[in-house]
This record gives C-alpha cells, structure tokens and sequence, in this order.
C-alpha cells in the first residue's frame, strides 16, 4: 500500500509538515527584538496587513502621559494566523485589543506579537515564530 | 524539526531547542574544516540569512526541516511545491546526466530513482548561496545531495540526506528527519513573500548584511 501511493502514476498529493513554519525560518528574531524587552500593550487596531511572509497588526496605545502611540506589532503568516483561528475580522478597525510580545531592538514602537487578547475573553497566540514560539511575556 | 540549527541546541528566546538531526558523524556535529566553523561562526555574527529576504533556502533545508510540504507524484517526474520558502523542485526520474557545471541553482539539479519502496533523490548545481540552516551552517557549489524518502507508516517518510561537499568538510554527513503527514483538510497557500516582508531592513539596521554566498567568502577566506 505505501508504495502504491508514491509509486503510482496517477497523481497523488501528500502534503506533510514539517515542525518548523515559514516564520521560524527566518534569522533569529533574537537579531530584532530584545528578550528583555516584553511589552502589554493595550489599545485599538488601526490597521491590519494579512501579508506574507508575516502579518501586521498596528494599534493606538495610550501613553501614562495621555499621547497616543501607534505600534506595529509582527505576527505570523497568513496562513499561520488562519490555523490558529485569529480571522481578519477579529481586527476591525477600531477593535480593542490586549496584545503582548517583545519590543524591536531599534527601540522604535515595534513588537514581535505572542498574544492578543479581545474584550469577550477570546484569547490567541499570533506570534510569527511559529512552532518555536517563546513563552509569552507575563507583564 | 525546525531549521534554527542542524545543531543540537536549547530552548533560547524564540527559538524551541531541539535534538541534533545529524546521525552520522556520531557525535551530531557537522565535520567541518578548520577555516570553515570560523567562516560559521562569522557568518551568524556578520551576515542574515538569505531566507529572510525571500530568497530560495537551497538542499536539504528546502525539504526537509523548512516548512510545509506538498509532494504530487506526476510523469515524468516528482515536483515538491514548498509553501515555506514559495519555491518548487522538479526531480527527474530518470538517469540522465546533471546538467553542465556552469549551470547553478538555489535548490539543484535533481534526479530520482526508486530502490523498493525508497525515493533516491541525487542533486547537484547547487550555488552555495543560501545557509543551510539560520545558525550561519553552510555549503559551497560542489555539494552533492543524495536525499532518500521512505514512506514509514501511513503518516510518516523517513528522510534522510547525506552531503559530500569536499571544500567545506572534511567528510561527508547525514542528517535524518521524519516528515509527518499533515492532517487538516486545508489547503497549502501559496506564499508570496515579497508581498509584506519587513525583517530584512531591520537586520540591516541591526548591522548585518546579506549573505554574499559561497564564491565571495571563499575568496575572502583565501579558499
């Protein structure tokens, strides 16, 4: 039988996986964003880019000062994201939002995402490391 | 298995530690020469992996510890159409002869043959451009492939790679991996990575540079 499914000539299709996802295949995020650099960021999807190879999500967060911030937090892959169940229209414009991940090296107000948690308690792992993902941030 | 080291490695920030793949040399190390883990070395330090910027990620990487995978089985030949790194290979299942040297490519020439129920898998052409792994491991553009698929049970191939590449180590090597069957009923998409990718600007901000591949480091090395 097993050979029969690789050998035959009709076309068969096998499709496997291997652990690693697109994501986890680029060069260390270590290179790009500070593990000691977890960030919460509470806030209000202002734009969202279903792209390859990782999607974004930006959010206004306000500041302790009362500025708003936008951020622009990596997440994982399209596909990815779809396998996890976070759909595009969880993220309407507007929608609040409490994500957490790690803040860009540069220091600019960019995040490697993990979490993103909505207001009716829904709470899923976006971030675009994939199968290697890191142990959310807890603050 | 995922493609951050062919190394055994811990758990560190984003990246799951995982076992080493190599089996043979025994202590699940690359065999490298002596010039070549200083150039590993220097490449993690200097460089950023060329799949970053969505280029090919070359053999074996491409097929077995990269991605998901599809494997459709058509005359004449086997195409794998990789989600991961939005390229394909098309191995030839007959015994003619590697294209000419000049020829090179980011994931080889390939020819199959069948030993019973194993898929042997012969490439060359490769271009020594692309890391073998994110750690910096890397090849040059005599590598030689032989990659053996062995469909296990109804859910897993037993993969298997060995690599000869005389310029870069000191003996051939192997790595095994098994790929499992990916049980959802949903469609592989098709990735188009320059479509959104942002990461390469920032390891260029970071202070790494593109991997200029096997030609250039080789002569900066005085291979």
């Amino acid at each position: 039988m097993h050979s029969t499914f690789l050998k035959s000539s009709t076309i068969v299709v096998l499709l496997v996986a291997a652990l690693a996802v697109r994501a986890s295949a680029h060069h260390s995020f270590a290179a790009e964003y500070d593990a000691k650099k977890p960030v919460t960021l509470k806030g209000t999807v202002t734009k969202v880019e279903w792209v390859n190879p990782h999607g974004w999500i930006y959010i206004d967060v306000k500041q302790p000062n009362g500025k708003v911030a936008n951020w622009a937090v990596e997440a994982g892959s399209p596909q990815v994201l779809a396998r996890r169940g976070l759909k595009k229209t969880f993220l309407a414009i507007g929608a609040e939002v409490v994500i957490t991940g790690y803040q860009a090296r540069d220091g600019s107000n960019t995040a490697n995402g993990a979490s993103v948690k909505f207001p009716d308690g829904r709470d899923i792992f976006f971030g675009s490391q994939g199968a290697d993902a890191p142990p959310a941030p807890t603050r | 298995m995922n493609s951050y080291d062919l190394e055994a490695h811990p758990d560190s920030f984003m990246i799951r530690g995982q076992p080493t793949m190599i089996v043979d040399p025994a202590d699940g190390k690359l065999p490298y020469q002596p010039w070549a883990a200083q150039q590993k070395t220097k490449n993690y330090a200097t460089y950023y992996d060329t799949n970053a910027g969505c280029l090919l990620s070359g053999l074996p990487r491409t097929t077995a510890y990269m991605s998901d995978q599809m494997l459709l089985q058509q005359r004449p030949g086997y195409i794998f159409l990789v989600s991961g790194d939005h390229g394909y290979r098309i191995i030839k299942m007959d015994s003619s002869p590697h294209v000419g040297k000049s020829i090179s490519l980011w994931n080889g020439d390939s020819r199959g043959h069948w030993e019973g129920n194993t898929l042997v898998i012969d490439s060359t052409n490769l271009n020594g451009k692309f890391w073998i792994d994110i750690a910096g491991n890397f090849g040059s553009d005599e590598m030689h492939v032989v990659e053996r698929l062995t469909l296990v049970d109804g859910d897993t191939i037993h993969y298997r790679a060995t690599i000869d590449d005389p310029k870069v180590y000191t003996r051939p090597w192997t790595i095994a991996v098994p790929l499992n069957r990916n049980k959802s009923k949903e469609d592989m998409w098709l990735e188009s990575c320059h479509e959104g990718e942002h990461d390469s600007n920032r390891l260029l901000g970071a202070g790494h540079t593109p991997y200029p591949g096997w030609a250039r480091i080789a002569a900066a090395a005085g291979r």
